[in-house]
């Protein structure tokens, strides 16, 4: 008590101050032993949810009932993830989880089917079921990460989109044959070899379709394009496109421009075409080298005309509908120096606030 | 105006009308009972007995809900599998819970259950997952209480069958 009286004013103030914001914590809950399994079902759910692979793996050597319990529960939401053949070790699988601090990869499985059987027991005693936010990439493989190997992996995994990469007709068939399994799923498909018009013409509508044709040699590469016929095809069934060596003339840009704004599920476009194309097209509207940027030329507005003439930006709004959509074309050099050179022209629109 | 809570040790609590609107379960129970915030004599003539929560977890109910009152609404759909991403723990939770061993987070996270206070189960369900995180399976055990009944030998095979795979 004497104590307390001779202390100097200042503190009992800071002391009588902190008294009502320790009271409010006096409050304490008692501390009692409580078992894991005590808790019930659906908080076991809830926490198992959140536990990150790594910290599973540890689960499972701590009781029996903990090594069945990461076994039955599911993983938790991924963002994103990727099975693939190695592509630094060929000899090996690759398999991701998510792409944060709490991603898991693994890379220690054989590229071969023992190594796919091995790597699915390891997954069963993980997890019962696990959802791939964002995109998860599948590279299918003749031999070892065929259909059949991806369908017994990916069985208990929900996704919210799946990116295939694409090198042959066998494996485009593996990929739409598993879309089958995950109906409410979206889809990237890129295409790293020509198919067939008809086959391309006929795939089912994608969030997003790449062509790129990157496998054929160049000769081949270069007498493949696609034809105008095609690419309106395309144009009206993909939510977003990506194409190489587009063949369509000035007026058919015209053409592509209006269905694009017209087709609300349509996001974005990039093809590549021949430069005397977009030139002839950029002239059609009166757009020259000679034009800079804030310049209006009818529906169009130059938003940015690089220096060097290889990028140049567009808005454009249409005179009636008032519809717009941002135009990039980008070249290797000056649009405007090599006509027989290719350019590729970009149109996006705004995403809508849902 | 204020929302009186009546726990189950008989403990009255008196907390503002936004902090009481917090749990689902005090909302739904003041909608049955009539209670709106500008009928005061409804608010005053009335109080919500909530029969599965102490007083001592109810204290720390209304200090995290006190500390959240003013947070924006999170959309998060419980059952929409796709597009969510880990709960992140603020600052100010990590805190909040980080001296409470394991069976007085699970008397919190039955509170928060029985009030569906969202934010705060999600806050104590991940905590739970971080004290997991990194510790050794010994650690684990002790932690929550487990006896371990695997073998030297079925660990070394458990072991065995998945410390190849890491990267």
């Amino acid at each position: 008590m004497g104590i307390i009286l001779t202390l100097p004013n200042t503190f009992l103030d800071h002391f009588v101050r902190i008294l009502p914001m320790r009271k409010k914590t006096i409050a304490e809950i008692p501390i009692t032993k409580m078992d894991f399994f005590a808790l019930p079902e659906a908080f076991i759910a809830r926490v198992m949810r959140r536990i990150e692979i790594r910290d599973r793996l540890t689960l499972r050597l701590t009781c029996r009932e903990f090594e069945s319990l990461v076994s039955e529960a599911h993983a938790g939401y991924f963002d994103g993830g990727k099975i693939a053949r190695n592509k630094r070790d060929k000899t090996k699988l690759f398999i991701a989880f998510g792409d944060s601090h709490s991603a898991a990869r693994f890379t220690g499985f054989e590229f071969t089917e023992e190594g796919v059987e091995q790597c699915l027991y390891f997954l069963q005693k993980l997890f019962s079921t696990t959802s791939i936010s964002g995109t998860f990439e599948i590279e299918f493989d003749e031999k070892v990460l065929t259909l059949d190997a991806v369908r017994k992996i990916t069985k208990s995994f929900e996704f919210e989109r799946i990116e295939f990469s694409v090198n042959s007709d066998s494996q485009l068939e593996s990929s739409l044959l598993l879309m089958d399994d995950f109906p409410n799923t979206k889809y990237i498909l890129v295409l790293r070899y020509i198919p067939s018009p008809e086959k391309i013409s006929t795939l089912p509508s994608m969030e997003e379709l790449h062509i790129r044709g990157e496998k054929t040699i160049d000769d081949e590469h270069n007498k493949f394009e696609i034809d105008s016929d095609l690419f309106f095809t395309l144009l009206g069934k993909h939510d977003n496109l990506c194409l190489d060596n587009v063949q369509i003339s000035a007026d058919n840009c015209d053409k592509a421009l209006q269905i694009f704004l017209n087709e609300s599920s349509v996001h974005s476009v990039e093809i590549s075409l021949k430069r005397s194309a977009i030139v002839s097209w950029l002239r059609n509207h009166k757009i020259t080298e000679d034009n800079e940027s804030g310049d209006v030329c009818g529906e169009f507005t130059i938003a940015h005309i690089s220096v060097s003439c290889m990028h140049l930006r567009l808005e454009y709004t249409h005179h009636i509908s008032k519809k717009t959509c941002h135009i990039h074309i980008r070249a290797t050099s000056s649009l405007w120096s090599d006509e027989n050179a290719r350019a590729v022209l970009c149109m996006e629109k705004e995403y809508e606030d849902v | 105006p204020n929302v009186k809570l009546v726990t189950s040790d008989n403990e009255e609590f008196v907390v503002d009308f936004r902090i009481a609107k917090m749990s689902v379960t005090v909302s739904r129970l003041m909608e049955a009972m009539n209670m709106s915030e500008t009928d005061d004599a409804s608010l005053l003539s009335n109080s919500i007995p909530l029969p599965n929560v102490t007083k001592a977890v109810m204290a720390r109910v209304i200090e995290w809900c006190e500390k959240h009152k003013n947070d924006e609404p999170k959309e998060e759909k419980e059952n929409d599998k796709r597009g969510r991403t880990t709960h992140v723990v603020s600052d100010w939770d990590k805190e909040f819970l980080k001296n409470d061993e394991f069976g007085r987070l699970c008397q919190l996270m039955g509170a928060a259950n029985y009030l569906e206070i969202k934010g705060l189960f999600n806050d104590i369900s991940q905590t739970i997952a971080n004290m997991i995180h990194g510790k050794k399976s010994d650690e684990i055990a002790e932690m929550f209480n487990i006896h371990c009944d695997l073998t030297e030998a079925e660990k070394k095979e458990i072991r065995k069958k998945t410390a190849w795979c890491e990267d």
